[in-house]
């Protein structure tokens, strides 16, 4: 199987300092993947590794089965980075202009593409504007209509709500998700936890240069389905009953607890500890974690781990 | 093209540098300057120059001039393309585009010739004119004497983008004209037979005049078309030593600018 992007045991060091540690990653095409991590995580790094603005230390990177070393990997391939860095001088139509060119758009339609892209981004009547006249948000809302331009098989998008507001951000959630519905293949690196669950449709979890976790929302939430249960009168008993069949340890918050039992069946024996041990139930839910939850859990965990 | 497509956008960058403007005035102040500070009219024939001569050192002397602003300007602008785009991440859009490396380079390299010519043919075209003013002749072999400093210039322009990618920016500059300079000096000997007769050259002049990309002798080669007397060099020597400099300043530029972390 072809994937849009390929990434086998990539591995970046800058002095002593390792920025990714054996990241392999594999996207399908025509999905939807969210990159996330923490500050310093290692995204970026990984992104400028498949665009090929800088070499890996070890490990190989491909984008539709060709090596990012060769210049044709990236002949439909779309990229925002994380801070937009274009010619000031120049007007929105040049700026766009000149991607186009450098895509090798045909010149005939390029002034079509351009147009359309614009007004996608509502950039239409700024098209004449020098882009050092711009706005931090209208520059971000430049650079989106940048990497769209063409219509490429593969986005790449570094922080893309990044300066949006939150019209601007919505505006994006539905550029992408045409996008998707087109066959392009979307890699987003994003902060924004509220953005990826929405939009994608797999996630990996990048931190300290390693992947904690990846894999589809609903299998990084079934993962961590947990038994949201309010009680009055917890006992020392019931923890240690209730830990013994439990996967981790009970998570308290006052008289909330998480539980996290093996099995599904086990909620009714959770259930039976706490009521023969005189605990009264006042709710008793599964849940599934939300990413957000999930991912300050991975990221606190693994720091803790390596501390 | 997407060469030609990085070089307009390099030209437009480099048309919003405060130095070319500068370079281009002071080039101007020193041409009028020849014409304003003229001491006046010789009468009849100086005893040691003939008029002819005396128009032809004024020519040569014009043509140098212009030729080191436009050197000097070279060397400015190729300092700043390229550490410019990577110390401000204009790159990291470029790049990420289907785009060599090598073809990036030479469209910077194409929009530094094109600013450096165009100030050198405006420059040049200036004097043509102020000169057909003065004397009342025309001469269009000064612009046969530019046309063969477009080598020079790109010789220049590489040796310049090479050195910016391992020196600080306002230091390139510098390391630059002392080569050129040095290239000037040690080609004197070798180029004027009445200094040759005086001037027996040390060896270490001979190995730096050898050593050193030779923009001396194509200077002075160029010079030698608008004046009478014809350089002692032979054409194969210079320009060999051009093309040489110039296929190991590329190669050098785009293997260092393939290793550059982005």
């Amino acid at each position: 199987m072809q994937y849009a992007t390929e990434a086998e045991d990539i591995v970046k060091t800058f002095g002593k300092v390792t920025a990714l540690d054996h990241v392999s990653i594999k996207v399908e095409e025509g999905e939807i993947f969210g990159f996330l991590g923490p500050n310093g995580a290692g995204k970026s790094t990984f992104v400028k590794i498949l665009l090929n603005l800088i070499s890996p230390s070890g490990g190989t990177a491909k984008i539709f089965g060709e090596v990012v070393r060769n210049v044709s990997s990236r002949r439909s391939v779309g990229f925002l980075p994380e801070n937009i860095q274009a010619y000031q001088f120049l007007t929105v139509e040049e700026f766009m202009r000149f991607h186009g060119e450098l895509s090798g758009l045909p010149k005939e339609g390029v002034k079509k593409e351009i147009d359309e892209c614009l007004n996608t981004l509502g950039l239409a009547v700024e098209r004449r504007r020098r882009i050092e006249t711009l706005s931090r948000g209208m520059i971000q809302r430049v650079g989106i209509a940048q990497a769209i331009l063409g219509r490429p098989e593969l986005l790449i998008l570094d922080e893309p709500t990044s300066g949006l507001d939150p019209i601007g951000i919505k505006e994006l959630r539905n550029v992408l998700l045409e996008m998707k519905h087109r066959g392009t293949t979307i890699f987003l690196n994003s902060h924004l936890l509220s953005e990826v669950e929405r939009t994608c449709d797999r996630i990996a979890i990048l931190n300290r240069g390693k992947i904690i976790k990846s894999g589809t929302r609903s299998d990084l939430s079934d993962k961590e389905k947990h038994l949201e249960v309010t009680v009055e009168g917890f006992t020392d008993i019931m923890a240690r009953e209730i830990n013994a069949i439990s996967k981790r340890p009970i998570e308290n918050d006052g008289n909330l607890l998480r539980i996290y039992p093996g099995k599904e069946k086990d909620s009714v024996t959770v259930h039976r500890i706490i009521v023969e041990n005189g605990g009264k139930l006042l709710s008793f839910s599964w849940k599934g974690e939300s990413l957000e939850e999930l991912f300050y859990r991975l990221v606190k965990d693994e720091n803790l781990g390596n501390s | 093209m997407k060469i030609w497509a990085i070089a307009k956008v390099g030209f437009k960058e480099c048309l919003r540098y405060r130095v070319v403007y500068f370079i281009f005035i002071m080039a101007l102040l020193f041409i009028l300057m020849g014409k304003g500070c003229n001491p006046g009219r010789v009468k009849g024939d100086f005893f040691f120059f003939d008029k002819d001569t005396r128009q032809n050192m004024a020519m040569a002397s014009a043509f140098h001039g212009i030729v080191f602003w436009s050197v000097m300007l070279c060397g400015l602008v190729s300092a700043s393309v390229l550490s410019r785009e990577l110390e401000e991440g204009t790159a990291v859009m470029t790049l990420s585009r289907p785009l060599s490396r090598a073809s990036f380079v030479a469209g910077k390299l194409l929009s530094i010739l094109l600013i450096t010519v165009l100030n050198l043919f405006l420059l040049g075209g200036i004097f043509f004119i102020l000169f057909y003013t003065e004397v009342g002749r025309l001469n269009f072999r000064i612009f046969l004497s530019f046309s063969l400093m477009i080598f020079s210039l790109l010789m220049y322009a590489l040796m310049s983008l090479l050195f910016s990618l391992f020196i600080p920016r306002l230091l390139t500059p510098l390391f630059s004209i002392i080569i050129y300079l040095t290239s000037i000096w040690t080609s004197l000997p070798f180029n004027f037979q009445k200094l040759n007769a005086v001037w027996e050259p040390s060896e270490t002049v001979k190995i730096l005049h050898s050593v050193l990309p030779r923009f001396g002798d194509l200077q002075f080669i160029g010079a030698s078309f608008i004046g009478s007397a014809p350089p002692i060099s032979d054409l194969a020597a210079p320009f060999g030593s051009v093309l040489v400099y110039c296929l190991i300043f590329w190669f050098l530029i785009v293997f260092a600018f393939n290793r550059k972390q982005i």
